[in-house]
């Protein structure tokens, strides 16, 4: 419990750190959001009573603490691209809102994918004695790696989507229209994101496993009688997982952080295409809003790993 | 009695164990001694049938009360390890799991060798004996704790105390003092001499320390290069070395405990 209070504060530490630092980036930028959001032909005056109603004029301390408070309360501010209607600029935390839960569920997805398939490749790998078996793997996990994804993305479309017909491709459904419908084509990108990460997961646990398989408690437990089936499940696994797990945690903080080739290629309304189209017409609230998601996503990823840490090594809670 | 017999491994093409035999009978300490890579250590990993993949038996035969051990299948060997005879390791601070709590560590010794189910209390009170007969205080504490939270003679205690929990015939001890303090040592190695007397067991005892067999070894053989160059009772190894390798094992001790050696002999 102590553990996990002091992780905590680390936590919320971090997290304020990254609001002041992703606060000052967009400080330093050159540009007047002023001027982006009236355009050239605005006169000074109109800019002027603009800066004034953003609060643009107050000291940095102020706009930093206005900026945070807005943050916490959901208001990130307004959109210098994206228009509600004529006259009225999209609020940037509905721009995201609907991008993402897309995101997350390819995340949630793809990271559910990875745990389920590469924890038991990985251990008939590491604890299989063939020879063949090794070797298939090794070629197997070497070719799905060295894909790359927007190119496993157009294959997983032409023969699921085109050849098997079990999608539509580009026939992407908003999970509030049809839930169902949204979670089946979501596996497809899912699939594309997951294959090289669980060749990746299977290969790390594999040598994991090979290590833990050599040191002195093995040989303890074969000593007490213990066969080989036993002393992989119930002594080697466990503390094979150890690395495996932050393993793990660094994919989730990558794939939470949004795929952008993926998204482009399936066509999903997510934050990584949401991301580059902000970057590419200076849309700073928005970047910097995302921004803040990717670093706060890492940040919190992380934090869950050292959680989950603690579960599985007792070690930890000492160091 | 456990018998090893002209045994002959080689590790690729390279002879590591030529023509040993040795022998132990039930409440009877044998040590061996030697230096590193003088074949200690896989003597006895021979004997458990725990030798590395990589190592083959040529020949020779190794038996337990009897029965021939070379040739049988792992099941077989699974069922005597840990029940008929057991093993401690040199390394107590990596030799146990460092993610499984002790009490489950050797409860696991127990549950492998009962063929029938054993209630979980009755696991408990037999592991809890274990770890108080081999004089660790507080055995309920031990129970719960993780091995990283003892000492490196408490945990080599809780080895001694797994391998001896189903009561083996045999214990092969493989340097177990040496990664420990001197008294710490001593106190392991007395250990180890009432535990045979209470269950009559057969103890090999390796080491590199010709004096710590000193007043503890039945019988000693002393081994170089895969051979075992000299055996005799533990006066007579430091009386009257026969072989210079001996004679400089003997050398190797300091001055003091070397006179104290020839005094008590």
């Amino acid at each position: 419990m102590k553990y996990i209070i002091k992780k905590l504060l680390t936590l919320i530490l971090t997290l304020f750190f990254i609001s002041v630092l992703v606060f000052l980036i967009f400080q330093v930028i050159p540009g007047d959001p002023a001027l982006s959001i009236l355009g050239t032909e605005a006169t000074d005056e109109q800019v002027e009573a603009l800066r004034e109603q953003l609060g643009l004029n107050d000291p940095m301390p102020k706009r930093y603490f206005n900026w945070l408070t807005g943050v916490l309360t959901g208001d990130l501010g307004k959109s210098y691209r994206y228009q509600e209607s004529l006259n009225e600029q999209m609020a940037v935390s509905r721009l995201i809102a609907g991008k993402l839960p897309v995101t997350l569920t390819l995340a949630g997805l793809s990271l559910l994918l990875i745990i389920i398939f590469s924890i038991p490749i990985g251990i008939l790998w590491g604890g299989t004695k063939s020879r063949a078996l090794d070797g298939v793997l090794n070629v197997l996990s070497q070719f799905t790696m060295s894909v790359p994804s927007f190119f496993l993305g157009i294959i997983i479309i032409y023969v699921f989507g085109l050849i098997m017909r079990w999608f539509t491709p580009g026939g992407y459904v908003s999970y509030r229209e049809d839930f169902w419908g949204y979670i089946r084509y979501m596996l497809f990108p899912a699939i594309t994101v997951a294959v090289p990460k669980v060749a990746m997961t299977a290969k790390f646990l594999r040598n994991s496993i090979i290590t833990q398989l050599k040191s002195d408690y093995v040989r303890t437990a074969y000593s007490k009688g213990a066969r080989r089936f036993r002393v992989l499940f119930v002594h080697v696994l466990k503390n094979a997982m150890i690395p495996v797990v932050t393993f793990i945690g660094i994919i989730a903080a990558e794939i939470a952080a949004g795929s952008i080739v993926v998204e482009q290629v399936f066509g999903l309304p997510g934050i990584g295409r949401l991301l580059v189209s902000s970057i590419s017409t200076r849309d700073y609230p928005v970047v910097q809003a995302l921004m803040l998601y990717i670093v706060s996503a890492v940040v919190i990823v992380y934090f869950v790993v050292d959680i989950l840490y603690r579960y599985i090594d007792p070690r930890v809670e000492e160091q | 009695m456990l018998e090893i017999e002209k045994l002959t491994v080689y590790f690729g093409d390279r002879c590591v164990l030529d023509d040993v035999s040795l022998s132990v009978a039930r409440g009877e300490v044998l040590g061996v001694v030697g230096e590193s890579g003088s074949g200690k250590t896989m003597t006895a990993l021979s004997v458990m049938g725990l030798l590395n993949p990589a190592a083959r038996i040529e020949g020779g035969s190794i038996r337990l009360d009897g029965r021939e051990l070379i040739g049988l299948d792992g099941r077989a060997m699974s069922g005597i390890r840990g029940r008929n005879m057991a093993m401690i390791f040199q390394e107590p601070m990596t030799s146990l799991n460092p993610t499984m709590r002790i009490g489950k560590q050797l409860g696991e010794a127990v549950k492998l060798h009962y063929e029938n189910r054993q209630p979980k209390q009755e696991i408990k009170r037999i592991v809890l004996d274990a770890l108080a007969d081999v004089r660790l205080p507080e055995p309920e504490r031990v129970y719960a704790s993780y091995p990283h939270e003892l000492s490196g003679g408490m945990r080599q205690r809780v080895m001694i105390a797994m391998g001896t929990i189903c009561r083996p015939g045999y214990l092969l001890c493989d340097e177990p003092t040496t990664a420990l303090d001197v008294t710490t040592q001593k106190g392991i190695l007395e250990l180890i001499g009432t535990l045979k007397k209470e269950h009559n067991m057969g103890i090999v005892f390796i080491t590199h320390d010709l004096k710590l067999l000193r007043n503890f070894a039945d019988k000693v053989a002393v081994m170089c290069r895969g051979k075992v160059v000299e055996r005799g009772t533990v006066e007579e190894i430091f009386a009257a070395p026969k072989e210079d390798y001996t004679k400089r094992l003997i050398a190797a001790i300091p001055d003091r405990s070397r006179r104290l050696a020839k005094t008590s002999v």
